[in-house]
Order: structure tokens, then sequence, then C-alpha cells
């Protein structure tokens, strides 16, 4: 059962993270591929090192230091790069959802100027990924934001976020972080604000995006019950180290570590 | 069918918005909940099912309507009946460290209600002690101060609060929420045994299906202010009339349907 690491878009190895003044690593040799298309969810109790994984990855680890291994995302190392390497690549080649919709919006903006930032920010890739002219882009996004289950999108958008639903946000976030068509989409706690049923139907139509897409996506949560319904393989990290990987079937109904064992039975009742 | 317990006749909350309009949080909610029941109250976010488990225990006034309490009219927020539902009544919150004082023991907290009933010491200790260890606190774990308790500790200690003058009334509001998964399904089972055992009568607000499938006998649905479904609870899940209610449930099934397929719990009836 090895991960895919042929063909994958996303390849951690040994990833290795240390806290100032803290001997016990915060992560641990923590190994991860995700291929395109595909959907791997990392799961663990608070404090395990989900977020930390997602933050290494667009490099935002700070005040933690990378001590050891490697973050290639389509063949390009990540672990070294300089910030202003980063920011070349964040939004265009990966991309990340967080938690608080309420905190990705600047509230002395309205969600129009954001949106229109956004396009002007990444204006290319945003109509090469919606097959249409640069001068087109936001018309697009504004389509795309429509498609994610947000009606009148452009009307609605000259409102301020305070405004605005946590779910309606978290859908327009959804559609501004794939427009530009990244390789990788990192989802840390997407849905943690948002009601189960609008949780799951967002990441439902996530998914069906992400798979006709080819967009590799890593969605880390809590709650094993949506990474059941949502992910192709699951991660299960525990204190920083890795416990168990595997596809989401088999880890749900024949996990090998009884670690993994009685987190899926604390989901399953 | 006995006397109810607590009755809610078209109960009201409106607040004042910063510009100056009344907005209801709450619009028309009537109830009435018979002594032993579990009532869950589930819905959207913001739909009010907070501000009803507030209004009922006086921590927000109703502005309309009326309530009962063991047949006395309560007419107004914090009249002699309201107050005599609030020293029937005890709550369990969502956060724990946000409900225990934080200089004073677990073991304090759970003898606090006793106290506040007038019950003797040695008394008091007695019983707070076997209601603790009912919720799996051990004598040592009680001589801790909320901060140096895990957040599991702390919320079972609240639990143990709440059932230790054997309350007529308890309220519970999202008490899971708060608690990573291992935690929250021992927490589960524990409150799963305990209303078991002792029987008291149960207002609940959960989002988690899994909850309200394990504990309740009726739910309540609330949408945007109104009581939009109310029905014992096998009809609520097997046959929501409600939208909010059928999301609610759909979304349970397609989680149970995923263990299921992994054999960890037993197959999905499908929902008509």
């Amino acid at each position: 059962m090895s991960p895919p690491e042929a063909g994958a878009v996303l390849c951690v190895e040994d990833l290795t993270v240390l806290a100032r003044g803290r001997v016990r690593p915060v992560l641990d040799r923590v190994s991860l591929a995700v291929a395109a298309g595909e959907t791997l969810g990392v799961v663990g109790e608070s404090g395990s090192g989900k977020t930390t994984i997602a933050r290494c990855i667009i490099r935002q680890e700070a005040p933690l230091a990378i001590a050891g291994g490697s973050i290639r995302l389509m063949g390009e190392e990540l672990a070294g790069r300089s910030q202003r390497g980063m920011r070349a690549l964040r939004g265009r080649r990966l991309a990340m959802v967080e938690q608080d919709p309420i905190g990705a919006f600047d509230p002395l903006f309205t969600v129009r100027d954001q949106i229109a930032e956004f396009v002007a920010a990444h204006r290319g890739a945003v109509a090469a990924a919606a097959g249409v002219a640069p001068a087109e882009a936001l018309a697009a996004t504004f389509a795309r934001i429509e498609a994610f289950g947000v009606p009148d999108a452009a009307r609605a958008a000259r409102a301020w976020p305070h405004q605005w639903s946590r779910g309606m946000l978290q859908r327009v976030l959804f559609a501004l972080a794939t427009a530009p068509a990244p390789g990788l989409l990192i989802l840390d706690e997407p849905t943690a604000a948002l009601d189960a049923p609008v949780a799951d139907r967002l990441v439902a139509d996530l998914r069906r995006l992400a798979r006709a897409e080819g967009v590799a996506t890593i969605l880390i949560t809590h709650d094993l019950g949506l990474a059941a319904t949502a992910c192709d393989r699951i991660l299960v990290l525990r204190r920083g180290e890795m416990v168990e990987t595997g596809q989401t079937r088999t880890l749900l109904g024949a996990a090998r570590t009884d670690y993994a064992r009685a987190l899926v039975a604390s989901a399953a009742w | 069918m006995s006397a109810p317990l607590l009755v809610l006749d078209t109960l009201s909350v409106a607040v004042r918005a910063p510009d100056g309009r009344a907005r209801r949080i709450l619009e028309g909610a009537s109830l009435s909940v018979a002594p032993g029941e579990v009532v869950a109250i589930v819905g959207p976010s913001g739909g009010g099912k907070s501000t009803l488990l507030k209004a009922v225990l006086g921590l927000t006034r109703f502005t309309g309507g009326a309530m009962a309490f063991e047949a006395a009219p309560i007419r107004r927020p914090l009249d002699a009946a309201h107050r005599r539902l609030r020293a029937a009544a005890e709550a369990v919150f969502q956060n724990p460290l946000g409900a225990l004082n934080p200089h004073a023991s677990l073991r304090a907290a759970i003898e606090e209600p006793l106290r506040a009933r007038g019950v003797p010491r040695a008394e008091r200790a007695r019983r707070a002690e076997a209601v603790a260890a009912r919720m799996g606190l051990d004598t040592e774990t009680l001589d801790r101060r909320p901060g140096a308790a895990s957040l599991g500790q702390a919320q079972r200690a609240c639990i143990a609060r709440a059932l230790a003058p054997r309350p007529a009334l308890l309220t519970l509001d999202e008490p899971l929420s708060a608690l990573d998964a291992l935690v929250a399904a021992e927490v589960a089972a524990l409150l799963t045994e305990v209303i078991a055992e002792t029987r008291p009568t149960v207002l609940f607000v959960s989002h988690d299906m899994r909850l309200v499938r394990r504990l309740a006998t009726r739910v309540v649905v609330i949408e945007a202010g109104r009581i939009v479904e109310d029905a014992p609870a096998e009809r609520v899940l097997a046959a929501p009339q409600s939208d909010a209610a059928r999301a609610l449930v759909d979304c349970d099934s397609r989680r149970r349907a995923a263990f299921a397929a992994a054999r960890l719990i037993e197959p999905v009836e499908t929902v008509a």
C-alpha cells in the first residue's frame, strides 16, 4: 500500500518540524503524496500537527522551523524556497482555504473589491483556466462563484463581508481558490464554522470539481465523518507522527493500529 | 400523558438592532414538555436554538408570549414562577472552561448547586463524589482546578454538577462540540447512560445527529426563529418533514452509509 508517488502533484517526504525551546518535534518524519484529482484526508485530534503540515506546504510555518525532509510540488522543491519564490506559486500553483471565512476577508472593503483584487493579481491564470480573454476574467470569476451556489453573485458582492453568511463567503473562497486552476488545493477545517448539511454540500461540490479539473486536494479535518464521505485516502496523525495511512474504506473498516481504530470508533456511532 | 413540566406559549425574543429596529430571534415558539421527555432542538446556525434555551433559563429576556413551569404561569421574565424554574433547572454549556470558576476545584464546582439548595456538608461531599465517579472523575481529578484538567474532564465535571442536585429540568447547549472526537464519544456515552439512569427532563441543543439519535425522545426543529417541526424522534429521523430536518437527516445518513460500507455500524435504513 504505497502512496501514489509516481505522478503525484505533491510529494512530502520525512517532513520534520521543530518549535523553538521544545525537544519533541511538532512533526516527526511525516510523508504523504497526493495525485491529480485525488482527495487526501488528514485527520487527528487537536495538536496532532494537521495544520502545521498545511502551513509548511504553503511555507508560512514561522515561527516553527522545517528541520528536515522535502516538499515537492510538481517536482519543484519548496522546503528551501524563499518567500519571494513562494509568492509566485501561492494562489496560482497552490491554494489554501481555512476555517474562518470571516477572517479571510478585510472588513473594510466590499466582497466585490476583494474578488476584483484577487482576479487582478492572478488575471492571466484565471483567464486561461476559464478559457476567456484577460478582460473577461472578472466576469468569468463571478460566473464561477455562482456555479458554487451563490445566486446573483456580482450584485450580492457589493455588500460588505459582515453582511454575508459564513457559508456564502466560504463558497466565494472556494471559487476563488480554484479559479486559477492550482495543481494543489489545501482545505484546513474548511467547514468547521458551517452547519453539517452546508458543509457536506460544499465539500461534495468541491470534490466533483477537483476531480473534473484534476486538482490534488488535501482536506484537513477533525471530523472523521466528513473525511469518510469526502476523501479517497486518509492519513491519521497523532502528536506529530503518522499513525497510519490508507484507502478510506480500508482505513475505516480495517485499520491496523489501535489508535486509528479508536479514532474511527469514536466517530462511527 | 402526564401534566406538562414546561410549557412555552408563543414565546418570542426580540432584540433591538444597532439601526434601532427590533429583530425577532425567536418568534411564537410553542412547546409542551412532559416530565421525562428528552427534547432535542436542532436546526441551522443562527435559527434561534440557543436563544430558546436561554429564554427558558432566564439568561435572555423573552419579549412576547408566556411560559408555565409545573403548572405555574410565567408571565414576565424572572417573575416568581420563572425564578422557581431557575432554581429547579441546571444547565450544561458548550465550552466547559467558560462555565467553570477558574479558581475553584472541580469538586467545589460540583458541590455548588447542592450548597445552593442547602444540602448539609457531609451529604454534599458524598453526593458530589458519587455523581463525579459516575462521570468517571476520580478524587484526585476532583481536586484540580479547571485549568489543570483536560477539556473532557472539565465537561464531565459540568455534567456532574448539573446532575448532582437531581434537577427537574436539565438543559444542554451543544455539550460535545468543544471536544475532540475521542473525548466527545466518551462524554456522549456517559451522558447517555446517566440520562437513562436518572431520567431527568432534558432540553438539549445539538447539531450532532448522532447525539440526537442516541438521546432524544422528541425532536424540535427551529429555523429562522420559528419551530418548523415537532415530532417524536423516531418519526423525524425516519421521515423528516421540514427542509431543515431533511438536510440534517440526509447528512447523517451519508456518514452512516460510509461507516456501514466499512462494516463499522449496522447498515443504514434508507430514508423515505
